[in-house]
């Protein structure tokens, strides 16, 4: 075991991959001599050179077309999309086509592609730099999300991305980067999609959350357990398709409450599909209804108070548990 | 019954390239009259740039295309007092994103920061030589294209830094900057995305009769996204009223435009939609101001589209804080030679301009953006409900469930 930070957990992992299969490279903007604007690929072009690490022009649709198309006969393409915001001018190639060409021609074709994003809102990068939009993507048959929020995971789950016969987009909040946790060093070894993890045990009220808020919710479960003697269990699914709803049920049955908490804008959010899951398979086992926390219902705003205004924080997890372990069945 | 290639003959001839038409700007050879190119970022890292000779012999087939040619220049027409107008622009601009910096180190002014210094001769140029009430569009890269608009720097600042005084009243910052009360449609935190926008902003000016052109500013970085490409073909089919102004600092943040496009000169890009289209020393101001005088005429005129490359260098990093670890060493120092501030002020003195004049503009100008910041770092923040305002046109908006 090693310590690092997210961010090199990140890196590593598409290093081991580029280093253990050669059909494996990565493209994106800015990747290569700058190592990313984030820093995740600082050091990768040195190793793997201009051909496996490509720097590409400002064009995300065609990043994304070619990365697809390329996978289709024969690569296993890693992009990165520089901010998740500009997803959305990649989402015909991500959504038309990665998404449903395997479907569309019978199976005839595999998409082993991933798609590593990153974004969140704290930074005062205004509106256009700030969004999470997970949603967009977990609404998509034919596509898979993967949002760790532990350096360990985001090496293990990352791997098992790049091994993937799908697309998957992976996305990795921007407050994680600097975390640092204990992170594996067997390079044979690979995670699962679709396991979730308990982060923290507790007995009175079950957090589900992902991508940045899980430290949050950390953060949150020790001033309830200090000020209001409550015990959170932190529940990460880590991937949001496909979702790990047992162990969210599992605990669910235990704690008797949930609250669902994401970034993303509440509204139509993917916490809306969680707490429809709970009812639906929990219902008597809740003695509140499900809360969500999310973003209030505007895009991020660049002034520091207006931005932390909007956007929820470990206040806005504590309020919500709150309310629900006081509430009477 | 299917369409043959040859319809397009039927219908209404496919615009070309300038239309030959009776304007100040003549056709002349390509590759005249252009910024020099430099190389230096190619031979320092060891790997050779794609071979556009084939690029270029169709773009000089096409032939169409014209460089702005020193005849009779529009701004032989300036006065001292606007020469030095133009002047005082590019002080301003320098001035008030070096206060930015300061103030982004000391930790006033939150945010993704993106200046433009080395860059302020396209800005006032093209700030100058437009109407009164043509509209912009800028990148993530906006602060001189607004104040050549005559925005208030005040209220930039302001903006700059989260406050209820700024232009977008917090809203915005640096990257989303705008100013309608200058037909400033804004900055851009989306590369390219401007282009279509612009376009659109072309289409009603035509619609509309209003006279009036649109410019969109993008990079060398942004010329490789599809949205500009399909902006231009539209602005084009549908003979808009619109400048596009690539500005050619040569960078994409870390990354040097020869990795990224396949073409050296990026005019011959114009040659695909049939455009008119001009070449300029994006660092000599008056040439600037010249060739986007004719451009606006050329457009206003109802002639359609006009594309600019306007070459000039980056004196800053990307961003601010940014380390510049993959610019060749003594690039950026060497880049400084050709500022294009104590260029125009060498060149206002050789005109006669008193040296006087010059220096209390200077003067003005550094008590303007003091005063400027001053007032900012003195204003408020905005109430953080004013964080749901805006989100509709209207406020407060009852969503978005209603009936609870
Ligand atoms: C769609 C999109 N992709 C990527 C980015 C990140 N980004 C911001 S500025 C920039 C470089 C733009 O280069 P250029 O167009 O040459 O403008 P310059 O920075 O040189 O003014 C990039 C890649 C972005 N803002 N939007
Ligand atoms: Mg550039």
């Amino acid at each position: 075991m090693a310590q690092m930070t997210y961010r090199e957990a990140v890196r590593t992992a598409m290093a081991e991959e580029l280093r253990r299969d050669g059909r494996v490279l990565f493209m994106g903007e800015d990747i290569a001599d700058m190592g990313g604007s984030q820093g995740v690929s600082k050091g990768m072009l040195a190793e793997f050179g201009p051909e496996r690490i490509r720097n590409t022009p400002i064009s995300e649709e065609a990043i994304v077309g070619a990365a697809v198309g390329a996978a289709m006969s024969g690569l296993r393409p890693v992009v990165e999309i520089m901010y998740m915001d500009f997803t959305s001018m990649a989402m015909d190639p991500i959504v038309g086509q990665a998404a449903k060409w395997r479907y569309m021609t019978g199976g005839q074709v595999t998409i082993p592609v991933t798609i590593r994003t990153q974004g969140g809102a704290g930074w005062q990068s205004g509106s256009q730099h700030a969004s999470m939009l997970e949603n967009w993507f977990t609404h998509i048959p034919g596509l898979k999300v993967v949002m760790p929020s532990q350096p360990d995971d985001a090496r293990l789950l990352l791997k098992a991305a790049i091994r993937d016969e799908n697309p998957v987009l992976f996305v990795e909040h921007r407050d994680c980067y600097p975390r640092k946790g204990e992170v594996g060093e067997d390079p044979e070894e690979v995670g699962e999609l679709g396991v979730g993890r308990v982060l923290r045990e507790g007995s009175d009220c079950t957090v589900v959350c992902w991508g940045g808020m899980p430290w949050l919710a950390l953060e949150a479960a020790e001033t309830l357990e200090q000020e209001d003697g409550i015990s959170l269990e932190v529940i990460d699914p880590r991937t949001l398709q496909p979702l790990d709803l047992g162990i969210i049920l599992e605990s669910v049955r235990k704690t008797n409450r949930c609250v669902v908490a994401h970034e993303a804008v509440t509204f139509g959010g993917f916490g809306a599909e969680v707490a429809a899951l709970v009812q639906e398979h929990a219902f008597d086992h809740l003695d509140a209804p499900v809360l969500r926390v999310g973003e209030k219902w505007a895009p991020v705003p660049f002034a520091p108070v207006l931005e932390a205004h909007v956007v929820p924080g470990a206040q806005q997890i504590i309020d919500a548990v709150r309310s629900v372990a006081y509430a009477t069945a | 019954m299917a369409a043959t290639p040859r319809a397009r003959t039927t219908t209404k001839a496919a615009p070309t390239g300038g239309k030959a038409s009776a304007k100040k700007a003549t056709p002349t050879k390509r590759g005249s009259g252009k910024a020099p190119v430099d190389d230096h970022a190619k031979s320092a890292s060891g790997r050779k740039s794609i071979d556009d000779t084939a690029g270029r012999a169709a773009a000089a087939a096409y032939g169409e295309q014209v460089s702005f040619a020193r005849g009779k220049r529009p701004s032989d027409k300036l006065s001292k007092a606007e020469l030095v107008q133009m002047y005082r622009t590019m002080v301003l601009a320098r001035r008030f994103e070096e206060l930015v910096i300061d103030q982004y180190r000391e930790g006033n002014l939150p945010g993704f920061v993106h200046v433009a210094i080395g860059q302020e001769a396209i800005a006032s140029g093209v700030g100058h030589a437009l109407g009164d009430d043509d509209f912009i569009g800028s990148t993530h890269r906006a602060h001189a294209h607004i104040i050549a608009r005559g925005s208030n720097v005040e209220h930039l600042m302001a903006e700059m830094m989260g406050r209820i005084t700024g232009v977008c009243q917090g809203k915005g910052g640096s990257m989303h900057m705008a100013d309608m009360s200058r037909n400033v449609v804004g900055a851009n935190g989306v590369v390219g995305s401007g282009a279509p926008m612009m376009t659109g902003v072309a289409l009603a000016q035509k619609e509309l009769k209003t006279g009036n052109v649109a410019v969109a500013f993008y990079g060398d970085g942004a010329s490789s996204q599809g949205n500009v490409h399909e902006g231009m073909n539209l602005a084009q089919i549908w003979q808009l009223p619109i400048l596009f102004i690539l500005e050619n600092n040569r960078y994409a943040e870390s990354t040097p435009t020869w990795q990224t496009v396949p073409v050296d000169d990026l005019t011959v890009r114009g040659a695909a939609f049939g455009m008119k289209t001009f070449a300029v020393d994006g660092n000599d101001v008056l040439a600037v101001y010249d060739t986007t005088a004719v451009a606006a005429e050329y457009a206003r005129a109802g002639n359609g589209p006009v594309y600019i490359v306007a070459e000039t260098k980056r004196l800053s990093g990307h961003y601010v804080g940014d380390a510049e670890v993959y610019r060749p060493k003594g690039e950026a120092k060497a880049a400084r030679q050709t500022d294009p501030i104590p260029a125009f002020r060498a060149q206002l003195l050789e005109r006669k301009v008193p040296e006087r004049d010059l220096k209390a503009v200077e003067a003005e100008v550094e008590e303007t953006m003091e005063r400027a910041v001053e007032a900012a770092l003195a204003a408020d923040f905005p109430p953080a409900e004013d964080a749901m305002k805006h989100v509709y046109a209207e406020y407060p908006y009852p969503g978005p469930v209603l009936g609870l």
